[in-house]
């Protein structure tokens, strides 16, 4: 774990700290109020009454058949008011009808209480001028308290002027309807999310675990809310005993989070607990609604509990799920004991039940694990991938490199084809009719035509051996061109000099490239016996001070120039340009002699015998 | 193998091996009637031999091959009713003492090392001078065999290309295997060093590195001689 991480995990549980103190450390501001009631007369419809101090929660059983509560509240005016003076309920959690000096004008129907019993809201209304004397007024607030096992509350009740209290009833909605308003659209679309991630990766337990733990809560936070009203009131109870399931599937997350296999019997509760207690939604009376709250919250707690536990466990040997995981379900464990705290021992600071809130930010946070290992596939796989580049791209180059021996080699047997197919062409035919032309001319002493049969076939040759060669057997077509001069030479009774011991090594040598050089040098070698007239000629090879090959023919007759043999010279001279080369000719002390120059790559060309 | 000597040639006696007379007997098999005319006579006036036979086809020379004392075969490769290389194995067939040479016009590898593995030393280019062509088989006759730089660069690419210890009897191999002299005169002619040089770089005389290029010749037909003859006698050229 590297700094920033370390920053990044104390940071995370600071925040969690905060999150979990804040209810108990943040308190809301007191209204500006002109009159706070807090004292009321307390009476259930069935009967007798209590004076009770505000605010005043009351459990629904310990007032058996009642189906509402009155609290019966008064206040003094001086005079008749000259403004509107508002009513403003900080914190309640049941519908409220309201009554002044016995005239209803705040009614059951336009209550908007409707995210259920866990939550509660605010109220503020505008009390009925006309209804109001001066002096003594009553205030009744009549509270529904069915039909959940969940205490009703009542807080103090402020009088005073719209100004006042308004931004305080602002806050206050804000925190207790549009912030859960906000959480349980979050807490639904979130949930949706995860179940759609379960049906594209199935077989992962946790994600299984997930859209069963979403599937659930999602139908019991839809239950609530469509329970509410009167139509769909009775499956209310049956919503109820989905809880414990809940509480046994986030176990389950829990569990498959620090990639444990949970215990079968998980499973076994996960659909035996609501079975067991259907006889209690069945029956649906208070004590049964009591037992089916109480083994709820039971079965809540003691999986969240060791759900909290396993978490932290996972998260202290290192796994990055679980410490994402552990402040979320601390917090969701923390303010659901806090509730259960709350709801059992009413206590007399503002009751509020807070374990909705940290709903969606469990879902978040388990996003946020799945983007995670979402990250670190694709992150393997990247890396996957960049191994299987590699691997392939040294594949590719094996590839190529093998395909361009076979090119080489396809080359070298197509040309071994196209040479051997022409050689036996040209053996067969052609050069047999020069050889029988050279032995008629010969017989028939017709010189002329006995030279020009030889020179044909000598050229012939050229082309033919030319064919078969490869790179870097410029010396081998040298040697072949020497063997055939020799006897030319000899012929005339002109002296050859010949080495190539000193050649560097040439490359790009090609049948094209390598014909042209050759023919230079025939060309050379002709003006030389022709124009010349030698009776000598040196031929070497050797690297020339620049750098380049030197192939020098010296001849100790005449110089070039001075005999007028331009046209060869300049055919000569195009040739060792297109082998981007150089031809020299100059006077020396022996004659004259031509340098053809070359650079050591020799380029490529191919139609050379066309030329 | 062994009788051949560094002699100068050119003014030496026709001492052909194996031969018992002093001038070299001569079968000349040629299609090409002019050429065939041409070398007849290029021979006939050669003082040191004696053309006995001129065929233009080979079943005209058999009964040379078969009847008559041979010294010196003299072929054409392409001939209208066979190969010249059939010739030259019927030849070392009968009379193993024999030399024989190619005619070609263009001595290229392929069809001189096919002679050569079937038994010829020497080759000769149709349109060689007389001079060249008295040379040429004086040279012969001498223990000496000329090799062109594409002829060795085609040997030493057969030798590199297949281990001749693999596919030859052990006991034979000794013959059969190139020393390393005749190797170094091999690469050194494939890459286009002449005589003279290779005789300087590898301290030999001159003239030797010809003789060095028969008992090459000689081996590589050693080598190939028992398979050249499953083949003729396979395409029932030669009765065994």
């Amino acid at each position: 774990m590297n700094w920033r991480q370390r920053i990044g995990w104390a940071a995370l549980a600071i925040v969690t700290l905060a999150i979990a103190a804040a209810p108990d450390v943040i308190t809301l501001p007191q209204p500006d109020a002109r009159i706070i009631l807090s004292e009321a007369t307390f009476a259930p419809d069935n009967g007798g009454s209590e004076e009770v101090a505000l605010p005043h929660a009351i459990y629904p059983q310990f007032i058996q058949h009642s189906n509402s509560v009155r609290y019966s509240l008064n206040f003094e005016l001086t005079a008749a008011p000259r403004e509107n003076i508002f009513l403003f309920i900080p914190s309640i959690n049941r519908r409220i009808a309201l009554a002044l000096n016995g005239d209803n004008f705040y009614g059951f129907d336009s209550s908007a209480l409707w995210t259920g019993p866990l939550v509660s809201t605010s109220v503020m209304v505008r009390l009925p001028r006309e209804t109001m004397v001066a002096g003594r007024n009553n205030l009744t607030v009549i509270v529904e308290t069915g039909p959940f096992a969940i205490p009703t509350y009542l807080s103090r009740i402020y009088l005073g002027s719209e100004e006042g209290m308004a931004s305080n009833y602002k806050l206050r909605i804000f925190l207790n309807d549009q912030l859960k308003t906000m959480v349980f659209a979050a807490h639904l679309l979130l949930g949706l999310g995860l179940i759609f991630a379960y049906f594209f990766r199935p077989n992962d337990p946790l994600f299984a675990w997930l859209a069963v733990f979403n599937v659930s809560s999602g139908t019991i936070s839809i239950g609530m809310f469509v329970g509410y009203q009167p139509l769909f009131q009775p499956i209310l109870p049956f919503i109820v005993i989905l809880y414990p399931t809940v509480g046994l599937l986030l176990l389950g997350i829990a569990f498959s989070l620090v990639n444990k296999r949970p215990p079968r019997l998980l499973l076994i509760l996960c659909i035996g607990i609501p079975f067991i207690l259907l006889p209690a939604a069945l029956i649906d009376t208070n004590l049964a609604k009591t037992i089916a709250a109480v083994s709820a919250a039971t079965v809540i707690s003691f999986s969240f509990f060791i759900g909290t536990f396993l978490v932290a466990w996972g998260a202290l040997r290192g796994s990055a799920d679980a410490r994402l995981m552990l402040g979320p379900i601390f917090l969701i464990s923390w303010f659901a004991a806090r509730d259960i705290y709350v709801a059992a021992t009413l206590p007399a600071h503002p009751f509020n039940l807070l374990a909705t809130y940290p709903k969606p930010l469990f879902l978040a946070f388990l996003i946020a694990v799945l983007m995670r290992r979402l990250g670190v596939s694709l992150d393997s796989l990247d890396r996957a991938n960049e191994t299987l580049a590699i691997k392939l791209a040294a594949r590719e180059a094996e590839l190529a490199a093998l395909s361009k021996l076979e090119r080489v080699e396809t080359t070298r047997l197509t040309r071994e084809q196209e040479r051997q197919r022409l050689t036996h062409d040209l053996h067969d035919g052609l050069s047999g009719h020069l050889v029988s032309i050279i032995a008629l001319s010969e017989r028939s002493g017709e010189k002329p035509t006995e030279q020009a049969a030889r020179d044909a076939l000598n050229d012939l040759r050229l082309v033919i051996y030319s064919l078969d060669l490869g790179d870097r057997e410029l010396p081998l077509a040298l040697a072949n061109f020497r063997e055939r001069l020799i006897p030319q030479l000899a012929r005339l009774g002109v002296e050859l000099d010949w080495s190539m011991a000193g050649l560097p090594e040439v490359s790009g040598v090609t049948p094209g490239n390598a014909l042209a050089i050759l023919r230079i040098l025939q060309e050379a070698i002709t003006n030389a016996l022709k124009h010349g007239p030698a009776r000598k000629i040196a031929i070497r090879g050797a690297l020339s001070g620049d750098g380049r090959v030197a192939i020098s023919v010296t001849n100790d007759g005449v110089e070039f120039a001075a005999s007028g043999a331009g046209h060869g010279l300049a055919n000569m001279r195009r040739r060792a340009q297109h082998l981007c080369g150089e031809l020299i000719v100059e006077p020396v002390a022996e004659g004259t002699r031509m340098t053809l120059l070359l650079p050591l790559d020799l380029p490529d060309f191919e139609d050379e015998t066309a030329a | 193998m062994g009788h051949v000597s560094a002699q100068n040639s050119a003014d030496d006696d026709m001492k052909s091996p194996g031969a018992k007379s002093a001038v070299c007997r001569i079968l000349l098999i040629e299609d090409d009637s002019p050429v065939r005319e041409r070398l007849a006579a290029i021979l006939r006036r050669w003082p040191g031999g004696e053309l006995i036979g001129a065929c233009g086809t080979l079943a005209e020379a058999v009964p040379f091959i078969k009847e008559q004392e041979i010294d010196l075969l003299v072929t054409d490769l392409n001939l209208p009713d066979g190969h010249g290389v059939q010739a030259i194995l019927m030849l070392r067939n009968d009379q193993p003492a024999a030399e024989a040479m190619v005619i070609s016009v263009l001595a290229d590898d392929r069809n001189v090392i096919e002679a050569i593995e079937a038994g010829a030393t020497g080759y000769l280019l149709k349109d060689s001078d007389p001079i060249d062509i008295v040379d040429a088989i004086t040279e012969l006759l001498a223990g000496r065999s000329p090799i062109s730089s594409t002829i060795a660069r085609t040997i030493v690419r057969r030798l590199g290309g297949r281990d001749p210890k693999s596919d030859t009897p052990p006991d034979r191999a000794e013959n059969q295997t190139l020393t390393t002299r005749e190797m170094d005169i091999l690469w050194g002619i494939a890459k286009g060093f002449t005589y003279s040089e290779l005789a300087e770089r590898l301290q030999i005389s001159k003239q030797t590195v010809p003789v060095h290029i028969k008992n090459i010749y000689r081996k590589l037909q050693a080598n190939n001689r028992s398979e050249a003859v499953y083949e003729a006698s396979r395409r029932g050229l030669i009765r065994l």
